[in-house]
């Protein structure tokens, strides 16, 4: 009979809280504890080795409910310590190969951020119903008009022509934007602007049309916004935040509170790429659309420099999510904040344009 | 809270002494100790880490026990540790419905957000029944020398600490709506949408208080039962000096942020992550140390036992900026170091005193929890500990 040990333990049997110090032997195929009020002896199919933790104590169930308390140097001579989780215990010991699959994992995921999320967002988004998607424009232009718009004070042959040219550029659209109505408002705090209310409506502030003066450069601002209609942005954008939000809180969720104050960055960075590419999808469906019409692309541009001219702060054309646009000329400019900005800048914007007219 | 708290659940306690002079003979302190180290929790955590993603999430469970069984297995009180036994099935279980729950309500407050407050309410009645089953599975799960805690409080008694967060929904669906034809009122309807943020920022330390209480008063270990001393009031005491403290800070922080941004914007604009950082850290660093040592010096257990926390607001504040600092500086790299110092930290300064036997007690009945409540509680960001 072979026998190892004896190793010191702690033994506690499971009905009350004393703490035995105990010696245990391995006897051949028994397990036997002895210690001032304990003497006990186990079969060693009957000793459940936990998997080990760190350099915690190992667990070792015993029948009953009774545990025995084991440094793992020690217990090894006894009983085989299970390789706990196989895997995770295997990685924990291979830091570097570790490190490796993290670095790739970390690239599959810029690539799943960059392309999978927009991607999955655009084919659920095609399959939402126009008439969900009126409703909550119907409820965002009605929280508008109770805290920030007015009626418009454009005069009505003004609205008119300008809903003529709405319709021409409508008239050669197709899917979402092809159905989508003109709404004029006076913006107040927001002033000049122009906003796609997802389901089918683009509302134009009346300081925007002052601004542009030229009816066709408003026409141009208004292609920019049944660009967003059509690629169906207001979805896409709550999708696609909606599906990062969760990743990260699945992966963050391990997280804790404290690194959950610093966890918000990435993901804000991340939403304003999102927002950054749309504005750059609008961008390119309008210069169709305007090409469609017999104009040139160049129109967008000149409206987006007269906009970034009279606020510097911020650029045209917001999706209705988007803050109201900052007031005072000394704000840091698009530029200055890069990343953080929910829009391209603008120069690139207009030479984008000047580009596309050629 | 996970790693940055003791959970509470698993310290059987007492409240220490009282802080008036004339204290009885000082009980002999038992001090409780963290023993785990920032290279061995890296390891495992950048191992957590790993799986989680390259499972899409499936494995956040298994690396939850793993990191809970860690931080658990290290807190040694008396020679002997606490251990942590959450099955990750349960928990997968538990996950799984939170995450369609959650995106059930993303998606309803979405496209129907005149519903949000109505759907709010609808699912009020189940908050109680999540703060009992999170209690009962930590508490379940939660052993100390082979005794499992455990957790009795009832729904009713949850739901009567719970009932002032319902004041947000209902003054959302009976306060007036804006109307579009009359625009002078509008700044009376911009009033109107302080109100609620208000009446919840009120209520805020009673729940808080009444909930803890609850946690404390139902729990036990073994057979034993604890009891918390505390009152709502002192639960008021300490958010209203934290709200002047905010007040303060704001005014601080503001006005030099709004000189430095007036002399060289860009100087500015870079600082204003450093100093929501030390913001963060200074109101985090006093409100937990101070309700900390409220709910732990009153907290007591059958057989003489008190628990005694003398945790320091501003020792708190420092470890938690430079936690911070560490965690941007390092993209994150550096959170097991600040996890691991801070439960050091959380356990130096938390001790048992008493004279009795801690070979007295005896174990009590237990039965299985799902782990619904607890997923629940996490997904919809409910932070019902300290």
């Amino acid at each position: 009979v072979t026998t190892a040990g004896p190793i010191a333990a702690d033994f506690f049997d499971g009905r009350s809280s004393a703490r035995h110090l105990v010696q245990a032997t391995r006897e051949g195929n028994l397990l036997r504890i002895a210690g001032a009020a304990v003497a006990l002896e186990v079969p060693v199919e009957h000793a459940n080795v936990q998997p080990r933790i760190g350099r915690t104590p190992v667990r070792v169930l015993l029948p009953g409910n009774a545990l025995l308390l084991a440094e793992a140097t020690e217990l090894e001579r006894l009983l085989p310590i299970p390789r706990s989780r196989g895997l995770a215990h295997r990685l924990e010991s291979h830091l570097g190969a570790v490190f490796a699959s993290l670095a790739g994992v970390v690239a599959a995921a810029w690539l799943f951020v960059q392309f999978g999320v927009p991607w999955a967002a655009r084919e659920i988004a095609q399959r939402i119903p126009p008439e969900m998607e009126r409703d909550i424009a119907t409820q965002s232009l009605n929280q508008l008009d109770g805290y920030v718009f007015s009626r418009s004070n454009l005069l009505p042959e003004r609205q008119a022509k300008l809903r003529a040219l709405f319709a021409e550029l409508r008239g050669s659209a197709r899917g979402a934007a092809a159905n989508a109505q003109l709404e004029f408002r006076d913006g107040g705090l927001i002033g000049a602007n122009a906003f796609a209310l997802p389901g089918g409506t683009v509302v134009a502030t009346d300081q925007l049309v002052v601004l542009l003066r030229d009816d066709e450069r408003v026409a141009a601002v208004l292609a920019h916004e049944l660009g967003h209609l059509e690629h169906r942005h207001g979805s896409r954008q709550i999708l696609q935040s909606s599906i990062i939000g969760l990743l990260s809180a699945a992966i963050a969720g391990d997280a804790s509170t404290l690194t959950t104050v610093v966890v918000g960055l990435p993901t804000m960075l991340i939403h304003s790429g999102y927002s950054r590419d749309f504005e750059r999808e609008a961008d390119r469906y309008a210069y169709g659309l305007l090409e469609a019409t017999q104009r040139s692309p160049r129109l967008l541009g000149e409206a987006l420099e007269q906009l970034e001219n009279a606020h510097p702060a911020r650029t045209s054309s917001c999706s209705p999510d988007d803050a109201p646009p900052q007031r005072k000329r000394h704000g840091p400019t698009a530029e200055d904040l890069g990343y953080l900005s929910t829009h391209p800048a603008t120069p690139e914007r207009i030479r984008d344009a000047e580009a596309a007219a050629r | 809270l996970s790693d940055l708290a003791l959970p509470s659940d698993e310290v059987p306690a007492q409240p220490a002494l009282p802080a008036s002079s004339a204290a009885p003979p000082a009980a002999p302190l038992q001090p409780f100790r963290f023993q785990g180290k920032a290279q061995e929790y890296f390891g495992i955590w950048i191992v957590n880490l790993l799986l989680t993603i390259v499972t899409l999430g499936l494995y956040s469970p298994w690396a939850k026990v793993r990191r809970k069984r860690y931080f658990y297995g290290n807190t040694w009180l008396a020679g002997s540790n606490f251990e942590y036994h959450g099955n990750p099935v349960a928990i997968l279980k538990g996950r799984l419905i939170a995450v369609v729950a959650f995106g059930a309500y993303t998606l309803v407050t979405h496209y129907w957000p005149r519903y949000g407050a109505l759907l709010l309410l609808a699912m009020a009645p189940a908050v109680p029944w999540l703060v009992v089953r999170t209690f009962a599975f930590n508490a379940v799960n939660s052993s100390y020398r082979n005794l499992r805690f455990g957790f009795r409080g009832r729904y009713r008694e949850a739901a009567r600490a719970l009932w002032p967060l319902l004041v947000g929904p209902v003054l959302a669906l009976v306060l007036p709506q804006a109307d579009p034809e009359h625009p002078a009122k509008r700044v009376a309807d911009m009033g109107i949408l302080l109100v609620a943020p208000g009446v919840l920022a009120l209520v805020y330390p009673y729940v808080l208080a009444k909930v803890q209480l609850l946690h404390l008063n139902r729990s036990r270990y073994g057979t034993a039962a604890m009891h918390c001393s505390a009152t709502v009031g002192q639960f008021y005491r300490i958010y209203i000096l934290a709200g002047i403290m905010f007040a303060g800070l704001v005014f601080i922080l503001g006005l030099l942020l709004g000189i430095l941004v007036a002399v060289t914007l860009g100087i500015g604009i870079a600082l204003v992550p450093l100093v929501y950082i030390v913001f963060v850290a200074l109101m985090m660093g006093y409100t937990r140390s101070r309700v900390g040592n409220l709910v732990f010096n009153a907290t007591a257990l059958d057989g003489g036992w008190r628990l005694r926390s003398t945790l320091k607001a501003r020792e708190l504040a420092n470890l938690y900026t430079v936690n911070l600092f560490a965690i941007v500086l390092t993209l994150g790299f550096m959170i097991p170091w600040a996890a691991v110092r801070t439960a050091r930290y959380r356990a130096e300064h938390l001790a048992l005193a008493g004279a009795g036997d801690l070979d007295a007690f005896a174990a009590g009945s237990e039965r299985e929890i799902g782990a619904a409540g607890e997923e629940m509680g996490e997904m919809f960001d409910v932070d019902l500990s300290l």
